[in-house]
């Protein structure tokens, strides 16, 4: 016959402070490796999204006349880049200010200038 | 050995811890392999984007600073056959602020492959190959525009002025680069 009442167990709110302790300490554990690997993924992909960009300007200041241009799409490391570019005057007139604005994913505008043939 | 005296735990009891440690043990599994998949998959994807930097910005380097018009007899920067190309440049001697040689740079694509070798001026001899990254597709450079600088040479090469990477038939990916200044 076993005498279940000789066992000594623990309480209610030693289970209950231990398990919230536990559910604390991993969550937090899986969030900051989250935090971790995403920021990495994003510093990487945004940096190469950058050497993107700005390959495409490099590309049309090829032409002879540039105009404004919205939902230009083109690939990357991390897919799909959507942006637009808009072009403005300078104090020098043969001189324009291209300003390429990231739509997807968002991000910075990134400014060059280019010489008009 | 009388049983009766020892005081184990009920069924009920074993049921209950059982199924709490496998709930705390699944959970922790869960945790750990998700953490590991995650961390192999952002491990590879940056080292691909690491080395497609280095080779970025090494190409960009010796483009920055190839030397215009001809070196050699040769044109100083010419692309041939969209997967070889080459480039005659200024390079500061080793230890040295001071001190410029100019070498040749060939960059090379073989099966998805970019190489570059260094060869001393004046001289065919390869110095250094070095593999710079295993694209693990198709690649290749493409002119972007020819440049106008006149040159005595023959009509068939064709020196860049603007050049681009292509990587990939299918979505692909385009890095392009200026040569020198002359734009």
């Amino acid at each position: 016959m076993i005498k279940g009442k000789k066992i000594k167990g623990f309480t209610f709110l030693e289970v209950i402070v231990s398990l919230t302790f536990f559910t604390i300490v991993s969550s937090s554990i899986y969030l900051m490796s989250s935090y971790l690997i995403s920021s990495t993924e994003f510093i990487a992909n945004n940096y190469l999204s950058k050497l993107s960009y700005r390959s495409y300007l490099e590309r049309i200041k090829v032409n002879e006349k540039i105009d404004d241009q919205s939902n230009i799409k083109i690939n990357s490391i991390n897919g799909e880049l959507s942006f637009s570019i808009e072009k403005s005057e300078t104090p020098n007139n043969k001189i324009i200010l291209l300003t390429l604005t990231p739509t997807y994913p968002k991000d910075e505008p990134i400014l060059s200038y280019w010489r008009v043939k | 050995m009388s049983f009766k005296n020892f005081g184990g735990f009920s069924l009920i009891e074993l049921i209950i811890s059982i199924s709490i440690s496998s709930i705390i043990v699944g959970v922790l599994f869960s945790i750990l392999t998700n953490i590991n998949i995650i961390e192999k998959t952002v491990f590879k994807k940056s080292h691909e984007t690491i080395n497609t930097v280095y080779a970025y910005n090494l190409l960009k380097n010796d483009l920055s600073n190839s030397l215009p018009g001809i070196v050699n007899g040769e044109l100083s920067v010419k692309l041939k056959n969209q997967n070889e190309l080459t480039i005659n440049r200024i390079s500061l001697v080793q230890n040295s602020d001071l001190k410029f040689k100019i070498i040749k740079v060939t960059w090379n694509i073989e099966n998805g492959k970019l190489y570059r070798s260094i060869y001393e001026f004046g001289h065919d001899k390869k110095s250094n190959e070095q593999l710079i990254h295993d694209f693990q597709r198709e690649i290749n450079f493409k002119l972007e525009k020819e440049s106008n600088l006149l040159t005595a040479i023959k009509s068939d090469q064709k020196s860049p002025s603007l050049l681009s990477l292509i990587l990939g038939p299918k979505n692909q990916e385009i890095y392009t680069f200026k040569v020198g200044n002359n734009l």
